[in-house]
């Protein structure tokens, strides 16, 4: 880790990590979107289930650590 | 809602190839607002926060009533506005609960003309909130309706955290809900909160009441007036003045700004919440106030997850990898149910786990008779905190962690994890829940992690032991994991548990999406 009270180091530290600045290692990025297997919009049984085939399918590289999954909820109050 | 965007799941399992990698582990939930809560830096919550509905609950704001009271029934930390500010008042600094309150302002309301935002949304039941169901409340004579979505980011769960990129893997995710709930919230005459019954087979209720105790406005004008003591109740941060009451009134204001709703009589108020559709069967049964119906305008639930393509120069150099083996965090739970005041407990929490890392004890009041709040009305057993609309449960723990005594941790059924049974407090702050985080609290202005030692103290008392000081040799050597301990509150604990051990089982090639066989 470097030390971040030594400047000099971090400036150093900086210069050598220049060497690839430019490239780009993708084409191409897009979202896909996977929907649950619920097509109901029945949810009364709690529970919910993706199953990803389509986009594994698809020949791109998925980036499961950085998707957001989506749950439209409704609170009625009367 | 209850802080955070977790507490929708009970569990969730992840099957790969159709092998299960990640198995169900209930009360998830409050395993992972625990994350949470020891890692995320204040940046990330400022930046984060409100993407994802994360705002930190203040920690000592918290009260606990036997019986009914302006906040609510057992422990309450719903107060979301100011009464008398005064340092000298019964909980210090902090008499209300700022991250509550931010949760709450963010919920636009789509009925009343608001800073001219009418002008644009042409019509309101087309308003882009509601559309993208964003966090807006709409108002009919019966009933109110709050339009949320909830947004998970996959790298906050473990698993998915460690996952590299990926092609052609099939994964099958299942998640169970804590939604198709409800709760029955009175009002009694005196302007006091209960709550009276619960629906649904969920285990956490994932929604809050704000307590009737605060008073900022007492008149249609918009100055703030505190009131006498004998006057609180009513409005909080109340703008809407067609609907406050007078001063001296017992209405009392369930919400904050736009999104408040006032009950203003000795009322019943029937709480329903459920994923993507919602009727009057929901709420502590049938709902005898209002029939309604409803959908939101998205029609099911999504993730949403980049993919790439690599350059054929990147290409290469990813595809020389053929194997990659992602240990990753996994999750064991166990649970001591009531635990009754000044009672030992004893329990072995897993027989035999591998490469332990840490175990989570979270304290949270039980329900039952000697729990959160004394039997309401007759009418059965009081709540766990799991399922008060009144607590921040599990977002927060119970305010008990000083309370827990001859805390000890046994691995292998005779190797004391403590030299000696700990009372926990202030060594066991410097010890085991300050080293939580990036940089694990040790490198000054690049740490996350914002638990102070008065937050262990109150609302966040997780007891935390590490178990991963051994010889490498020991790693792979299944252990059994036992805790003791003593109840030193006056009330009934449930304590959930939790341990987290490195899963090295997991390996696959990225390219093809096969899960290989470790030898």
């Amino acid at each position: 880790m470097t030390d971040l009270n030594n400047v000099d180091e971090f400036i150093f530290d900086n210069s050598m990590s220049q060497d690839d600045a430019g490239k780009n290692p993708f084409l191409k990025k897009y979202m896909a979107e996977l929907k649950d297997n619920n097509s109901s919009r029945d949810y009364s049984g709690n529970q919910l289930i993706f199953d990803n085939s389509s986009i594994s399918m698809s020949g791109s590289y998925v980036d499961w650590a950085h998707g957001v999954l989506e749950i439209p909820t409704l609170c009625v109050v009367s | 809602m209850k802080n955070g965007p977790f507490n929708i799941f009970d569990s969730f399992q992840v099957e790969y190839n159709s092998v299960q990698v990640v198995n169900a582990t209930t009360y998830i939930n409050a395993y992972l607002n625990m994350r949470l809560n020891t890692e995320l830096s204040e940046s990330d919550q400022t930046l984060h926060g409100d993407t994802f509905n994360y705002y930190k609950d203040n920690s000592s704001s918290w009260i606990y009533s036997e019986g009914a009271s302006s906040s609510g029934r057992g422990m309450c930390n719903n107060r979301n506005g100011f009464n008398k500010v005064n340092a000298c008042s019964s909980n210090g600094d902090e008499i209300f609960n700022e991250g509550m309150m931010r949760r709450q302002m963010r919920i636009q309301n789509g009925t009343v003309a608001k800073n001219g935002k009418d002008k644009l949304y042409d019509a309101m039941n087309t308003n882009p909130y509601k559309t993208y169901n964003l966090d807006y409340v709409e108002h009919t004579a019966t009933y109110m309706v709050y339009y949320y979505t909830i947004l998970v980011p996959l790298n906050w769960m473990p698993f998915f955290k460690e996952l590299p990129l990926i092609r052609n893997g099939n994964m099958k995710l299942t998640f169970s809900l804590n939604s198709n709930c409800g709760v029955v919230v009175k009002k009694t005459t005196a302007g006091l909160l209960d709550f009276t019954s619960f629906s649904g087979s969920c285990n956490t209720f994932p929604l809050m009441v704000a307590s009737s105790n605060v008073l900022i406005k007492t008149s249609g004008t918009n100055t703030v007036k505190l009131a006498a003591a004998a006057d609180v109740t009513n409005a909080i941060l109340q703008t809407n003045s067609a609907s406050l009451a007078s001063a001296g009134s017992t209405d009392v204001a369930i919400g904050c700004g736009s999104s408040n709703i006032l009950i203003t009589t000795e009322a019943t108020l029937y709480i329903s919440y459920s994923v993507i559709k919602c009727n009057s069967t929901l709420g502590g049964g049938a709902n005898t106030h209002a029939s309604f119906n409803l959908q939101t305008k998205k029609s099911q639930c999504r993730i949403l997850v980049p993919t790439y393509q690599l350059t054929p120069e990147y290409s290469k150099i990813y595809e020389s990898i053929t194997e990659k083996k992602i240990p990753f965090l996994n999750i064991v739970g166990g649970q001591i149910f009531n635990v009754l005041p000044n009672s030992n407990f004893d329990k072995v929490i897993v027989q035999s786990i591998a490469r332990a890392k840490r175990i989570i004890i979270c304290p949270f009041l039980a329900g039952g008779a000697y729990g959160n709040g004394t039997a309401n009305d007759g009418s059965g057993t009081p709540f766990s905190e799991f399922k008060s609309p009144f607590s921040c449960a599990p977002s927060q723990t119970a305010p008990v962690l000083p309370l827990l005594t001859q805390m000890q941790i046994t691995v292998a059924s005779v190797l004391p994890v403590f030299q000696n049974p700990q009372n926990v407090y202030y060594e066991h702050y410097l010890n085991d829940i300050n080293t939580t985080g990036l940089n694990f609290g040790l490198v000054q202005g690049a740490s996350s992690s914002t638990l102070s030692m008065k937050d262990c103290a109150n609302c966040y008392g997780y007891f935390i032991a590490h178990l991963d000081r051994r010889n490498a040799m020991d790693d792979d050597v299944p252990i059994s994991i036992q805790i003791t301990g003593m109840n030193n509150c006056k009330k009934a604990l449930d304590l959930y548990c939790f341990i987290e051990y490195i899963d090295n089982t997991f390996s696959v090639n990225p390219h093809n999406g096969l899960k290989l066989v470790q030898s």
